[in-house]
C-alpha cells in the first residue's frame, strides 16, 4: 500500500502543468452593478422623455386636425427649454381680438401645458384628453401623467382626475395635497369638463397601441432568446393593469377594430370580462415565468431585463 | 416566500367582489360603495316605470342613511345616484327628462344651469338593457357623469347636483313620488 502511494505522489509532481487556451486568456473584467443601474436609469429617463413627446404630439394632432364644440387659435410651441422667451411673453396677448387665444407647450413633467386666454366666461375649451370650461381672463391648464390636469387662475386652483384607472383616483389625492397651498391658495376653481373617447379618436389612443403591442412583441423576442423564465416580465401587464384603464389599454383600444369590423359596440359587461380575463392570463403568465426562474440558472441579462419591464410601467405613467 | 405573497395579493386585488347587496327586479345593486375614501351605503332602491313599460331601477347612495330629501340635498356631501336600465331607451328621450326635471324642480334656474344642463344632454348616449347611468358628486369637483362604464366628465358644483337630484328627489319628481319614497326608504 505504501509502495504504490509513493508511486503515484512521484507521478504528480513530475508532471508538466497542462495550460489550455482557455486558463491563458485573461479574465473578463465584471463591470460594476452601479454602471447597470445608470444605464437602467438613464433608459427609463428617456424612455419617460419619448412618452412625453407621445402624449404632446397625440394631443397636438388631436387639437390641430378640428377642436371640438369652439374653435379657438391655438399656437403650439414644442418643448418648454426652446422657448422661454415666447412663453414669457404669452401674458402679454390679453388685448388680442381673438376671443379665446390658447398657447401650448410641454416639458418634462408635464405631456401639455396650456396657456389660455378667454374672454368668454366658462367657455367649453378643447385642450386634447379633455373639453374643459374655462373662466374668462387668464388661465393655466397644465396635464400631469395619469389623467390629472391642474387648472390655475391667479391663486384660484382646481386639480382634476379624468381617467378611470385603479391606482388612478391615489394619484390624484396626492397631487391635490401637493398643490393645496394655504399659504398662496384662494380658493378652488369651479371646473366642468367633458372627457373625450379614446376609442373614437384618431390620435389619443395611439400611446394605449404603443402600451399593448410593443411591450407585447419585446416579451416575445425576449421569451425566444433566453426562454420560459422571461414570461414573468408579463409583470408589466399586471402593473399596467392597476395604473391605466384597464378596459382601454386592454380591450376598448387594441381589440375594438373587431367590433368597428362587425358594426357594433362592445358592451361594459363584455369589455369588463374581457379584461379580466386578459388580466388573469397575464398574471398566470408571470407566475409561469418566476417558477422557472426558479428551477432555471438565469443569467445577469435575464435579472437586468426583467427589472426593465417591472420599472417600464412607471416610467410610462409618471 | 415574499414573492409567493405578491402574487397572492395580486390574486386577491384581482377577485375581490362586493358581497352583499340590494335587489328590485331582477337588478342587483351592492349595499356599499367606496369613493375615494369614504363610504356610501344604499338608501334606497326605486322601480320607474312609464305607463306598463320597467324603464330602469335606481339606487341612492349616501353616506348614511336619510329620509328627508330636504336634508340630503341641504348637505355638502358626496351622494350617487345608480340607474340600471331594463329597456332600450334614446339618448334623446333621456335628456328630455333632464330638462323636465330641471323647470319642475328648479324653476329659477341660472343660465348658467341650464348650460351645464345642456352639456350633460350632450353626454347622454343610447342605452340598452343592462346599461347603467352614474352620478357621483363630490364636494369641491363637482358631478361625476359616467355613462355605460365611462367616465364623460365632471360638471358643475353643488348647485349642479342639487339640481340635477332633485330631479328623482326633488319636491315634484319627474318619476313620481312614489319613486321618490322609494329612493328615501320611506
Amino acid at each position: 500500500m505504501n509502495k504504490t502511494f509513493t508511486i503515484r505522489a512521484t507521478v504528480k509532481e513530475s508532471a508538466a502543468p497542462v495550460v489550455s487556451l482557455y486558463e491563458r486568456r485573461k479574465p473578463r473584467r465584471t463591470r460594476p452593478t452601479v454602471f447597470f443601474f445608470l444605464l437602467l436609469v438613464a433608459f427609463l429617463l428617456a424612455v419617460h422623455f419619448l412618452n412625453l413627446i407621445l402624449q404632446w404630439t397625440v394631443i397636438r394632432l388631436e387639437l390641430a386636425h378640428g377642436p371640438v364644440f369652439e374653435s379657438p387659435a391655438y399656437s403650439f410651441l414644442g418643448f418648454s427649454a426652446f422657448s422661454q422667451k415666447e412663453i414669457a411673453a404669452i401674458r402679454y396677448f390679453e388685448n388680442s381680438s381673438l376671443a379665446t387665444r390658447i398657447f401650448g407647450f410641454f416639458d418634462f413633467s408635464h405631456p401639455a401645458i396650456f396657456a389660455i386666454w378667454n374672454k368668454k366666461d366658462m367657455a367649453f375649451i378643447d385642450l386634447g384628453p379633455v373639453v374643459v370650461a374655462v373662466p374668462a381672463g387668464f388661465s393655466r391648464a397644465s396635464f400631469s401623467p395619469g389623467s390629472i390636469f391642474l387648472l390655475q387662475q391667479g391663486k384660484k386652483t382646481a386639480v382634476r382626475y379624468y381617467g378611470d384607472a385603479i391606482a388612478g383616483r391615489a394619484w390624484h389625492a396626492f397631487l391635490t395635497k401637493k398643490y393645496r397651498d394655504p399659504k398662496n391658495n384662494e380658493g378652488q376653481l369651479p371646473v366642468s369638463f367633458v372627457v373625450k373617447s379614446l376609442e373614437t379618436s384618431r390620435y389619443l389612443k395611439i400611446p394605449y397601441l404603443i402600451y399593448f403591442f410593443l411591450p407585447l412583441l419585446l416579451i416575445g423576442i425576449t421569451i425566444i432568446r433566453f426562454g420560459l423564465s422571461m414570461f414573468a416580465a408579463f409583470l408589466y401587464y399586471v402593473e399596467m393593469f392597476f395604473l391605466f384603464d384597464y378596459q382601454n389599454l386592454f380591450v376598448k383600444i387594441p381589440f375594438g377594430w373587431i367590433w368597428q369590423l362587425l358594426d357594433s359596440k362592445i358592451s361594459e359587461t363584455l369589455s369588463q370580462f374581457i379584461a379580466a380575463a386578459l388580466a388573469i392570463v397575464f398574471v398566470a403568465s408571470a407566475v409561469f415565468g418566476l417558477w422557472h426562474w426558479e428551477k432555471l440558472k438565469v443569467s445577469p441579462w435575464q435579472r437586468r431585463f426583467l427589472l426593465l419591464f417591472v420599472l417600464l410601467p412607471l416610467a410610462l405613467y409618471f | 416566500m415574499t414573492r409567493h405573497s405578491l402574487i397572492g395579493l395580486i390574486l386577491v386585488l384581482l377577485f375581490v367582489a362586493p358581497v352583499l347587496a340590494g335587489t328590485l327586479k331582477g337588478v342587483t345593486l351592492p349595499d356599499t360603495l367606496t369613493i375615494g375614501d369614504q363610504t356610501l351605503v344604499l338608501n334606497g332602491m326605486a322601480l320607474r316605470k312609464k305607463v306598463i313599460f320597467k324603464v330602469y331601477v335606481a339606487g341612492l347612495y349616501l353616506p348614511a342613511k336619510e329620509k328627508n330629501s330636504g336634508t340630503i340635498l341641504a348637505a355638502d356631501q358626496t351622494r350617487c345616484t345608480v340607474m340600471h336600465f331594463l329597456r332600450s331607451v334614446e339618448a334623446g328621450k333621456i335628456s328630455e327628462a333632464w330638462f323636465d326635471g330641471l323647470k319642475a324642480n328648479t324653476p329659477n334656474h341660472s343660465p348658467e344651469l341650464k348650460k351645464l344642463f345642456d352639456t350633460l344632454a350632450s353626454l347622454m348616449e343610447d342605452l340598452k338593457e343592462g346599461d347603467k347611468l352614474v352620478f357621483t358628486y363630490l364636494p369641491g369637483k363637482g358631478t361625476e357623469v359616467k355613462v355605460k362604464g365611462t367616465i364623460k366628465g365632471t360638471l358643475g358644483d353643488k348647485a349642479f347636483a342639487d339640481a340635477l337630484f332633485a330631479c328623482w328627489i326633488g319636491p315634484k319628481p319627474g318619476p313620481g313620488e312614489g319613486f321618490k319614497e322609494d329612493l328615501l326608504g320611506i
